[in-house]
């Protein structure tokens, strides 16, 4: 019997707890009791430092916000490229699996830990705490924003916003003293677990979203190998695509069940004008060029096209559904 | 080394002082001209940092790391020198720690470099920094042996 | 359970043959995590915790706030404080008791922290008490009980320290602390009446001072409303976070120092800087050690062991709240304050929350605990500095002047375990 300990930064209240808790649930029984996952109280790990603890061995495996990774990893950041997620997160988490092992995995070696999924919470809101609606590019320049780190910070500096970035778990501290007097980079979810809703009132309705985070799941290498070959397979039949799935429709439940509860608070979903959506889309727009540009020097690929057709298989998965 | 503990505090004291410049600046230009400083509480952070490792210097060379002082009177009636070598030599152990621990980090941020989420500063400087500065609670540890001056209470600085 | 539990044992150990509480923190959990684990993922785990820590965001407060005590308590405002009481309640039976608990209060909203409480205070208010005939023990024992307040009435850096293991809004945690606060300074006051009625020849009358003068030294306790009002009610008005609030607050100190002639030289700024970032440094040092510490429990499953047990148990929350704070209580008997935050809450916190417990509340009630422990034998940090402030006065005979602020003490931990809505309404109006 090999234990393996499963480092959540995410607080023991997250919906993605029972995931991976039946997650492990079904290692064990495709493995006949042989890998029992266990998971530490709390985080061994601040949220940035979760890939190193793994690679150290202190938990065997966890996962990390990609952003944290990407200095050496800049291809995992794809699934947080600009206007991907189309509402469907199950559809970008498995999409981006896909896309990801086929395209950059042998050329982006994570140092120390095996890769066995990825995946992506939801939609990026973009909401107003004062009473006014956000609908103009104006409307947009007249704010404090509070913004992601990452995609949505560097777009909204770009567009020379006046911008306070930092983690999420700030955002209601800000919010509730008027630091700030809107946010961008929240998902709807994350707007009622931190405690951010009472503040909200209301939120631009755009989709496909500007950003979704995404986060990679991974193995410690010598914990990997422990395992048996039968063991790895069945592992990795029940991680992958299928655990960024397992994710994804949670993910979908959380946002659906949280953007419900919005609406009842009275947060109102207002529709941006052209203006706006085009001034974000310009400057994302050249965020998202650049990237490609210094993956594509950095590993030879064609990273545009590969970007445009993660854009494509996602938005066939979303309408399959 | 007076001198060093001069230029240590200095220096933790200018961290400090731009920390609490940093944020009344920030909290003027937000509600003034609607226009807070980006990054600046990043900047914060690893000011705060550097503060305490600058201070570690001074701590270390006046004695002043906590302990519990349950036993004190008593050990110190029946076990002057073991109790004071006790203190010195864990005191020593725990700044060469510190050190090592710092520098084992810095050397595997240099291999694998990262950079801070906001400002995008490279991490591994920060860490070389705060490694540097641990560095020099070792001879202040030494120091603080060899010199012999009875550790203040610190309640002692807290008053006038 | 059995592996943390020896971890502890080998902590105190090394604590009480005098090794430095953090190096004693700092070498278990680094052993610990290296026997669970290995020796990389100890080298991980404590270099991921001592970065994060001395750059964590929200512990900023903690060398403001040292800061803006240091900038307070050298100019001078201790001893307006002390005066305006007194112009009021000198002239009553114990008055000059009852104006050290006050001036002790007022010194406490702008000072975070219950060591330079005691010590500034006794100054100020131990030689007077001293010239009308107050016994010794009781002096002293009056503004060491008086100091402890520096960390209920906001700002306190116990309270930050527990808002950041707890992850519970600071600024909550300090609005929360006033009516607790004020309960207490209630509480001592009453005590002060008891004993003297009792026992008259321990706290005689003062002198009565004219209208106009008792005004005149009212007035002059400015500042302290002034720097409490901005930032309490920056806090609590939206306007800060309690970071910004802590800067403006030592600017504020300054400024406010300045107008009265100090800190135009190099010596007294000095001063103020060589005290904070000396206090800082230790402050963090036990502060990651103790999360190093804290990472090694963690990994020994303890918190999953200790939950199942209170659940089998089956006390209920008020149960496991109980259990905690005599836990507390007796190692308070020999720990200073940070050492019980860190060593302790970490462990229940999972159960805690697992059983729906009101952080800010039981925030409240753990720094009662400690404040418990600051003037309690063998070791109370506070008596202790009262002692060192003013060497004559023999220890036990302090120990003795403070037993009826415990037990005044022991009734507002009870008060506020019988009504959390001391705690918590304040905090919950501002939501
Ligand atoms: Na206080
Ligand atoms: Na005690």
């Amino acid at each position: 019997e090999t234990d393996l300990s499963f480092n959540i930064f995410f607080p023991p209240t997250h919906y993605i707890w029972p995931v991976f808790q039946t997650w492990a649930d079904d290692v064990s029984k495709a493995t006949g009791g042989e890998v029992k996952i266990t998971f530490p109280a709390k985080s061994v790990a601040p949220p940035p430092g979760v890939m190193d603890a793994v690679r150290n061995g202190v938990a065997d495996a966890g996962f990390v916000f990609n952003g944290f990774i990407a200095k050496n990893a800049p291809a995992t950041l794809i699934s947080q490229m600009p206007w991907l997620n189309l509402g469907d997160t199950a559809a970008v988490s498995t999409a981006l699996w896909d896309t990801y092992t086929a395209e950059f995995a042998e050329h982006e070696n994570l140092r120390g830990v095996e890769l066995i999924s990825m995946f992506n919470l939801g939609p990026a809101y973009l909401c107003s705490t004062t009473d006014d609606p956000i609908e103009t590019l104006e409307h947009l320049q007249q704010r404090r924003i509070w913004a992601l780190p990452g995609t949505i910070a560097n777009t909204f500096s770009a567009m020379d916003l006046a911008i306070v970035a930092g983690p999420a778990v700030q955002v209601q501290e800000l919010t509730s003293r008027n630091t700030v007097d809107a946010h961008m980079g929240l998902t709807a979810e994350t707007i009622v677990s931190f405690g951010v809703a009472p503040y909200t009132k209301s939120c631009v309705d755009m989709l496909p979203s500007m950003q979704s985070a995404n986060f990679s799941v991974f193995v410690n290498d010598r914990a990997w190998k422990r395992l048996s070959d039968e063991n790895r397979a069945a592992v990795r039949e029940l991680s992958g695509a299928e655990l960024a799935r397992r994710i994804g429709e949670a993910t979908n439940e959380a946002e659906a069940a949280a953007l419900t509860k919005l609406q009842e608070m009275g947060v109102v979903f207002n529709e941006p004008s052209d203006g706006l959506i085009t001034a974000i889309g310009e400057a994302s727009g050249k965020i998202a060029a650049s990237w490609a540009e210094s993956v594509s020097k950095k590993y030879g690929t064609d990273t545009s096209a590969i970007l445009d057709a993660l854009a494509a298989e996602i938005q066939a998965r979303t309408e399959n559904k | 080394m007076r001198t060093m503990r001069t230029v240590t505090i200095v220096l933790g004291a200018s961290c400090l002082l731009a920390m609490a410049v940093i944020t009344v600046c920030d909290v003027t230009m937000r509600y003034l001209f609607n226009d807070p400083i980006f990054g600046a509480s990043e900047m914060t952070q690893y000011l705060l940092g550097g503060a305490v490792f600058s201070g570690l210097f001074a701590v270390t060379r006046d004695r002043a790391h906590v302990k519990v002082a349950i036993f004190e009177p008593w050990l110190i009636k029946h076990m002057p020198k073991i109790y004071r070598g006790i203190y010195d030599i864990f005191s020593l152990i725990g700044v060469t720690s510190i050190f090592a621990i710092l520098a084992w980090r810095f050397l595997d941020i240099f291999e694998y470099p990262e950079d801070s989420i906001v400002l995008g500063l490279p991490i591994g400087l920060i860490v070389g920094a705060f490694t540097l500065l641990s560095a020099l609670s070792i001879p202040a540890a030494l120091l603080a042996i060899r010199s012999g001056v009875p550790e203040p209470l610190p309640t002692d600085k807290n008053a006038e | 359970m059995e592996l943390a539990l020896l971890g502890f044992a080998a902590v105190l150990l090394l604590a009480f043959v005098g090794v430095p509480l953090a190096f004693a923190s700092l070498a278990v959990g680094f052993f610990g995590l290296m026997y669970l684990r290995g020796f990389e993922a100890a080298l991980s785990v404590s270099s991921q915790w001592i970065v994060e820590t001395s750059t964590n965001y929200n512990l900023s407060i903690i060398p403001l706030f040292i800061m803006m005590g240091a900038f307070i308590h050298r100019s001078g405002i201790s001893k307006d404080l002390f005066a305006a009481s007194y112009a009021w309640m000198g002239r009553f039976r114990g008055g000059l008791a009852l104006s050290g608990i006050v001036s002790c209060a007022g010194f406490s909203a702008v000072c975070g922290s219950s060591l330079a409480t005691a010590a500034t205070m006794t100054r100020v208010a131990v030689p007077p008490m001293r010239d009308f005939n107050y016994s010794p023990g009781f002096s002293a024992g009056t503004i060491a009980a008086g100091g402890t307040l520096g960390i209920m009435i906001p700002p306190s850096v116990p309270l930050a320290i527990y808002g950041i293991v707890a992850g519970e809004d600071i600024g909550q945690l300090f609005i929360a602390g006033i009516v607790p606060g004020l309960l207490l300074v209630t509480l001592f006051l009453g005590a002060v009446v008891l004993v003297t009625a009792v026992k008259p020849e321990l706290g005689p009358k003062g002198k009565s001072l004219p209208l106009g003068e008792t005004i005149r030294a009212s007035l002059s306790t400015w500042p302290v409303i002034l720097l409490f009002g901005a930032v309490l009610g920056g806090i609590y008005s939206g306007i800060f976070t309690p970071t910004e609030a802590a800067a403006v607050g030592s600017f504020g100190a300054w400024l406010f120092g300045v107008t009265r002639g100090f800190f135009l030289d190099r010596a007294s700024l000095w001063g103020v800087f060589e005290e904070t970032v000396v206090t800082s440094a230790m402050i963090f040092s036990i502060v990651f050690a103790a999360l190093i510490l804290a990472q090694f429990v963690n990994l020994t499953g303890m918190p999953y062991d200790l939950q199942d047990k209170v659940l089998a148990w089956n006390f209920g929350p008020m149960g496991l709240v109980l259990m905690i704070c005599a836990i507390c209580v007796v190692l308070g008997t020999v720990f200073e304050s940070i050492g019980i935050l860190l060593l302790i809450i970490p462990v229940f916190l999972p159960s805690l929350n697992g059983l729906g417990v009101n952080l800010i509340w039981f925030g409240i009630l753990v720094i009662i605990v400690i404040e418990l422990g600051l003037i309690t034998p063998p070791i109370g940090m506070n008596v202790f500095t009262v002692k060192s402030v003013a060497p004559d006065i023999p220890l036990g005979a302090i120990f003795l002047g403070v037993l009826p602020y415990i037990l005044a003490m022991l009734v507002g931990g009870i008060l506020i375990l019988a009504f959390p809505e001391i705690a918590t309404w304040l905090p919950d109006a501002t939501r």
